[in-house]
């Protein structure tokens, strides 16, 4: 099933998108021919039972995972046509990940996890210490610049993820079940600041939960069942 | 925040894990650096040793002949030595005498004799002490009369805590006789060779330091010296003003001068014709009328024959002057050979000189018969002279029967034998008209002729300068045969020969080692003087690089290349160590493993993030490279202390491995940093090659949180890792078959044994984890708890293959390394229970009744079952596994035909031979059969040794390798290994053949050396008592007996406490072992909680779970206790096949089941861990 969400212009486009594992028994597909386009500044939930493939459609979308058959586009650019490096390099670039676990370095301190995607090609500058503070700031967690991760809560650990997702401005952030760790409260703070994401530019923003509060809060909520993207129902606010 | 902040952050973060990792490579890298510390230790004690035992000394030369003292002032004077050298100093020195305390001067008062031997004499005055430094001298210079001994030398004669200022003590100092004629020629006195100084009186007792620590031999072993008045010795030896030694040295202990400085030196010292032990003499015999009849220049030997160097360099300097040799000879017998009669051999002339002399115009006596002068004498011919062939009835043609004594003598016996040779002529023999006298010539009145010259023979003391045949100083007896008109010639014309041969002839029968020329004849010409002469001589003799007896040993340089060690300790600590650092580094890997497993979802988010994957490699990598870092640094501070524990070890439980606890630890920088960086790079090299393995899984997997099969490693596909594993362990398998019969060197044997071990144990590793991979594949079976166990051991293929791996190792280590032991047996001393050294040649034959009732009086009965295989020796250097220093000139013992007949007799006990080289009939039978015959000149000597002497001291490597020994009397020679001994008492010493023997080493008589069996068992009363009559009656020429069966096993004590010492760093890489399986096993139970949780919640007893753990316990244990064990049978098997290894089965089962106890109550560690997880908390977290 074909889902356009954007403009003429899609920024994101997923064609056709399949994933199958090969078993003892016999390969076992996950994702049916999925495809999806996304524009700048809209964003969407995916909601979906367990194990209906909604995570490995975030995935492949993310690049962290690649499909077995189908195309995804980003601004233009196949990331699976990609060189490994160029590809990091265009993750780290273009994508931001929240993820349940909020993989926070428990080495690091909260700036430091945030400053983790300048590293990765490069070295933190004043400057981009300077982005880094501002954006803790922005989640709402100022005071908590040189934690460590162990010393910080749930929610703000998971505020900290969203930061560290928005440090090289990605056009496209992608947050698996980033509230499901948390407790209601701490799952309504994040859910909202993920939708008023405190972004410098447009950005394309898909979220997979089990929250329908959450997924109420986007834009549009897609429904994804055994590995079919089955409808897409605009959120009514 | 920057890369490496962020891996510093990590590094302190995951200190715990990082800290686990760290100390494995810490481990690692203290065997690494302790190994080389023990080698810099053993090099650093043996320098240490080396300078302690020279001081200053950095020179020496030693002569056979004594030379005059002025030598020493003339060195010194020299332009060279003054600006080379700090300071000389002369002695003299014998380096095997013994001493023996008075009865009644012991400490305990009582009326025991003890002596000691191989004592070491040092007679000179003040200026020697210089070399000792000032703070080792003693109180007082020994006046005559009075001896200083060291402390080793006082303990020896029980006299270590006895106060020589209050309490008189006195000893017999018993030094060898230089003998002119050598003891092995048959004129060479056999019996009196001791020369006495009695009731020495004991003035200080000097300790082991300083001179008293001086010795020539690099050997750990202190040893036993005495100083006495150098006046004392010289009167004794009837040798005043003379010397035989020579010091030089340098004002810096800790250095020596270099190799061309001592080249330099030799050619500074000017030593004169006589100091080479020449005689020249101006023969001149005039007719009444005044015209010469004889006027020539005799230049001959004090050692009666002239060394075959010495006489051709003398003939070729004096070339130009036309010189003679000529070799006169003892003929026992002159007898005409009658038609039908065979002479006796008694019935002829007794006791005559022959001259050995071509006759030319310079020599041409003129005939009786004739009035002609003899010219042309040919071989197979004799002249007589007028008063021989008178005695003898003798006309020309007549076969003349000379009867004489070999030129060499066995066992002291000396061999009549007889050539017949035709008479050419009578040569004419003027009677004097006054006979000789003890102060004059004899005078003529008629015209003496040629052949009246008495200085054709050579002085001999004790013989040409006696009044009468009867008073001859020789070793047999004259009398019986003497008639008065014998007498008669011999106050008519004292030595002149009876008859005259061809120099050929004469040098056919009568050359032996010992030279072929007598005397040189250099005719008198115009302008030539014996000063001339002298010149002549000595300017050659100075000039050649041959020494002719004044050859410098550089003992300091010499002695500081030999504390580099018979054996690379480090190298073999190292060799023995690998697998305690293998086991290290094993465990290192499943350390790093774990830990990377435990931050595999860091591995996503890194990879999420944007990171390479070469980067996050990068992270991980330098993480644990610093942490290789600190674990090396910390290493080799554990690694000091090990070292230290080693050397405590060496100087207390194992020091039966050195000998004497001389081994004290040196800790140098360069060895410091050499330890760090080699296992910083071994361990570096090892993570290397695990981020180099590890590839992480898909991002998404890793993020996921589990850790178990979320990092996947590359692997060989399961087949190719079989096929590898079979391959490797045939290999290693024929590896170690073949290291039996390669011609490797200890090290390399070591080495190969070992690398045998690490491949088999790789191989067969390699098939237990394919058996692990294919196990985790299989299912369907029956589900036992048995087969859960297996299962749940197969999960994680590689940690459970290292957990055996460790265990393994171990018992690889202790299994192979028990299998080396040895034991002394029949074949290590051939049925020998005795051995018997001397300290001075002794020409005892045991063999005849008669010799051993002459000598030993009434105590001869007790030594009618003694058997004895007597040894030339060569003095040298212990070359067996006792003594650590590298050896430069190795002892030689001369083997003579009576062993090799001994042992011909396959009903004779034999020793144990490991390899022969197969030349000639019976030697596979009887080896020694190599040494038989004489060894042409030029080509190798044949030489059979021990085969750890020769793997070890000498680094040769195989049978028929040659191998050059640099002897500073002898010079180069070359040897061949002609056959191994294997484990033998005969340890440490080269045995050649007889014949070779005395070629190579013509100054040495006599037997030092003996194997006996003393009819007794050991320790049994028999033998008691032949030791006793034995050192009793032989005392004076130092007899010491020895156990055969304790030297035996003193040698195998070195390489059985070696083997002691690599099984105690066995026991270390059981405890690595141990830790790692703890380790893995606990990890395991903390990765299943929740799994294990689960099983509670399903009804299993935590009893029945606690089985389980310890059935998984046990399974890898016994896989590593299995593998270790079959690894080391492999290995073990080939050596045992060639007799080098017996397998102890029995020792080597109690030190499995050691292990596995050990191993098993490991595992309680991990059952605990098991009964305390809780069930809530374990299902939560699932």
């Amino acid at each position: 099933m074909f889902i356009d969400l954007g403009d003429a212009m899609a920024n994101l486009e997923v064609n056709s998108v399949s994933r199958s594992y090969e078993t003892r028994s016999e390969p076992l597909c996950i994702l049916k021919d999925c495809s999806l386009n996304l524009s700048l500044g809209e964003n969407v939930a995916i909601v979906g039972p367990s194990g209906s493939g909604k995570s490995t459609f975030l995935q492949i979308i993310g690049t962290l995972d690649a499909p077995s058959s189908g195309t995804v586009l980003l601004d233009g650019v196949a990331p699976f046509e990609l060189k490994e490096k160029e590809l990091a390099l265009f993750r780290n670039e273009h994508i931001g990940f929240v993820f349940q676990d909020h993989h926070l370095l428990p080495q690091l301190s909260v700036l430091e996890n945030v400053l983790l995607p300048v590293v990765a090609h490069g070295k933190a500058t004043d400057e981009w210490v300077e982005r880094g503070n501002e954006l803790i700031e922005r989640v709402g967690l100022g005071n908590r610049t040189h934690h460590r991760p162990g010393e910080l809560s749930g929610g703000e650990r998971q505020r900290a993820a969203v930061a560290r997702a928005l440090m090289r401005k990605p056009k496209l952030i992608l947050a698996d079940e980033p509230t499901g760790s948390l407790d209601q409260a701490n799952a309504r703070h994040v859910g909202e600041l993920l939708v008023g994401l405190p972004v410098d530019q447009p950005t394309m923003l898909i979220t997979v939960t089990h929250s329908r509060e959450l997924a109420g809060k986007f834009q549009r909520q897609l429904q994804i069942e055994e590995g079919v993207l089955v409808s897409s129902v605009p959120t009514e606010h | 925040m920057s890369f490496w902040r962020m891996v510093w952050q990590s590094l302190l973060y995951h200190r715990r894990i990082n800290f686990s990792v760290a100390l494995g490579v810490a481990a690692a890298s203290a065997v690494l650096t302790g190994a080389l510390l023990v080698g810099a230790s053993m090099r650093g004690s043996l320098k240490a040793l080396t300078l302690d035992r020279l001081n200053r000394v950095d020179e020496f030369l030693v002569t056979q002949q004594f030379f005059q003292s002025e030598l020493v002032t003339q060195l010194q004077e020299t332009e060279f030595f003054e600006k080379n050298y700090a300071h000389a100093a002369g002695a003299i020195f014998f380096p095997s005498a013994s001493l023996e305390l008075n009865p009644g001067n012991n400490q305990d008062g009582d009326e025991v004799s003890r002596r000691a031997s191989e004592v070491q004499i040092l007679a000179a005055d003040d200026s020697i002490w210089w070399f000792g430094g000032e703070q080792y001298q003693p109180k007082r210079l020994p006046a005559e009369g009075e001896v200083i001994l060291n402390a080793t030398l006082a303990d020896a004669l029980g006299l270590s805590s006895v106060d020589p200022g209050t309490q008189e003590v006195l000893v017999t100092l018993r030094l060898p006789k230089p003998n002119a004629v050598p003891s092995d020629s048959p004129l060479g006195e056999k019996e009196d060779l001791i020369l006495n100084l009695p009731r020495l009186r004991v003035i200080e007792i000097l300790p082991d330091q300083g001179l008293g620590r001086f010795g020539l031999h690099p050997t750990q072993l202190t040893p036993k010296n005495a100083f006495v008045s150098v006046n004392q010795v010289q009167k004794a030896l009837d040798k005043e003003g003379k010397l035989n030694c020579l010091f030089a040295g340098t004002s810096d202990r800790n250095n020596c001068p270099p190799q061309v400085v001592t080249a330099q030196l030799q050619n500074a010292l000017s030593p004169s014709f006589q100091d080479y032990g020449l005689l020249i003499k101006a023969v001149q015999q005039d007719q009444p009328n005044g015209q010469a009849v004889f006027d020539y220049f005799s230049i001959s030997s004090t050692e009666m024959l002239m060394q075959d160097r010495l006489s051709t360099a003398i003939l070729e300097s004096l070339q130009s002057w036309e010189p003679e040799p000529v070799l006169t000879y003892l003929a026992n017998d002159v007898a005409v050979i009658q038609p039908g009669i065979d002479p006796d051999g008694e019935s002829g002339i007794p006791y005559s000189m022959i001259a050995a002399i071509d006759f030319s115009e310079a020599f041409d006596p003129v005939s009786a018969i004739s009035g002609e002068p003899i010219r042309d004498l040919e071989d197979g011919e004799i002249v007589l002279n007028e008063w021989a062939a008178k005695d003898e009835n003798a006309k020309p043609g007549d076969r003349i029967r000379l009867t004489y004594f070999e030129p060499e003598t066995t066992h002291g016996q000396a061999e009549e034998s007889y050539v017949d040779l035709t008479l050419k002529d009578i040569a004419k023999l003027t009677p004097p008209s006054r006979p000789f006298t003890r102060r004059r010539a004899a005078v003529f009145d008629q015209p003496p002729t040629l052949a009246n010259d008495p200085d054709l023979t050579p002085e001999v003391p004790g013989v040409t300068d006696q009044e009468s045949i009867e008073n001859w100083d020789l070793p047999f007896s004259t009398a019986d045969r003497i008639q008065s008109e014998d007498d008669q010639y011999w106050r008519n014309y004292r030595t002149t020969p009876k008859g005259f041969v061809s120099l050929a002839q004469g040098q056919s029968i009568w050359a032996s080692r010992f030279g072929k020329i007598t005397s040189i004849r250099v005719p008198s010409q115009e302008g030539l003087t014996a000063e001339k002469i002298q010149q002549e001589v000595v300017a050659t003799l100075h000039s050649s690089d041959e020494g002719f007896g004044f050859h410098f040993s550089s003992l300091k340089r010499d002695g500081l290349k030999s504390a580099s060690g018979t054996t690379p300790f480090d190298g073999l600590f190292i060799g023995l160590s690998l697998f305690i650092i293998v086991s290290a580094l094993m465990l290192v890997v499943l350390l790093f493993k774990l830990g990377l497993e435990q931050r595999a979802s860091e591995a996503g988010l890194l990879l999420a993030t944007g990171f390479l994957k070469r980067k996050v490699a990068w992270f991980f990598g330098l993480e644990n490279i610093l942490v290789a870092a600190l674990g090396s640094l910390l290493g080799v501070g554990v690694g000091v202390v090990y070292a230290a524990v080693m050397v405590y070890g060496l100087k207390t439980w194992w020091v039966g491995a050195i000998r004497t606890p001389f081994i004290d630890l040196y800790v140098d920088p360069i060895t410091l940093t050499v330890g760090y960086f080699v296992s910083l790079f071994v361990c570096g090299l090892t993570i290397v090659g695990i981020i180099y393995r590890f590839q992480p899984a898909a991002v998404k997997t890793l993020l996921s949180g589990k850790i178990d099969s979320q990092v996947r490693w590359v692997r060989r596909t399961r087949g190719r890792r079989a096929i590898i594993g079979g391959f490797l362990v045939i290999i290693a398998i024929l590896g170690s078959a073949l290291t039996t019969m390669a011609p490797l060197s200890g090290e390399e044997q070591a080495g190969a044994f070992m690398g045998s071990g690490v491949l088999l144990l790789t191989g067969l590793l390699m098939l237990v984890s394919d058996a692990f991979s294919r196990m985790g594949l299989s299912g369907g079976q029956k589900l036992t708890l048995g087969r859960l166990c297996l299962r749940n051991a197969s999960r994680n293929s590689t940690r459970s293959t290292l957990t055996i791996g460790l265990v393994a190792t171990a018992s690889f280590l202790v299994g192979a390394i028990s299998a080396f032991r040895m034991q002394p047996t029949q074949e290590g001393t051939a049925g020998y229970d005795l051995l018997l050294t001397t300290s001075r040649p002794i020409f005892l034959d045991f063999s005849d009744p008669s010799q051993v009732e002459e000598r030993f009086g009434k105590s001869a009965e007790e030594l009618s079952s003694l058997k004895t295989l007597a040894f030339r020796l060569k003095r040298g250097d212990d070359a067996s596994c006792n003594n650590p220093y590298q050896v430069g000139q190795p002892r030689v013992l001369g083997v003579d035909e009576r062993l090799i007949k001994w042992f011909d007799d396959p009903e004779h006990p034999a020793f144990k031979f490991s390899g022969v080289l197969s030349e000639g009939e019976g030697v596979t039978e009887n080896p020694w059969q190599v040494l038989k015959d004489s060894t042409p000149v030029g080509e190798p000597i044949p030489v059979i040794l021990d085969k750890n002497t020769a793997m070890w001291s000498l680094k040769v490597y195989s049978l028929g390798q040659e191998f050059v020994i640099d002897y500073d009397d002898v010079g180069p020679v070359r040897f061949k290994a002609a056959g191994f001994l294997a484990n033998t008492v005969l340890q440490g010493s080269l045995f050649v053949g007889d014949k070779d023997f005395r070629r190579l080493f013509p100054k040495v008589s006599g037997y030092q050396y003996f194997l006996a069996q003393s009819g007794g068992q050991p320790s049994s009363d028999q033998q008691q008592r032949v030791r006793a009559i034995l050192e009793s009656n032989l005392g004076d020429e130092g007899m010491t007996t020895q156990r055969s069966d304790v030297v035996l096993e003193g040698l195998m004590a070195v390489q059985n406490t070696y083997l002691s010492t690599f099984q105690s760093l066995g026991a270390l890489g059981l405890l690595l072992g141990t830790f790692g399986l703890a380790t893995v096993q606990l990890r395991n139970i903390l990765e299943r909680k929740g799994e294990l949780g689960l099983m509670r919640a399903l009804g299993f007893a935590p009893h029945r779970l606690a089985s389980m753990v310890l059935f998984e316990n046990g399974l890898l244990l016994f896989g590593g206790l299995g593998i270790g064990g079959m690894a080391a049978v492999f290995v073990v098997l080939p050596h045992a096949w060639v007799g080098a290894a017996s397998v102890p089965w029995t020792t080597l089962s109690w030190m499995f089941v050691a292990i596995l106890t050990v191993g098993l109550l490991t595992g309680l560690i991990a059952v605990r861990a098991t009964l305390q997880i809780s069930l809530q908390q374990a299902l939560r977290e699932e």
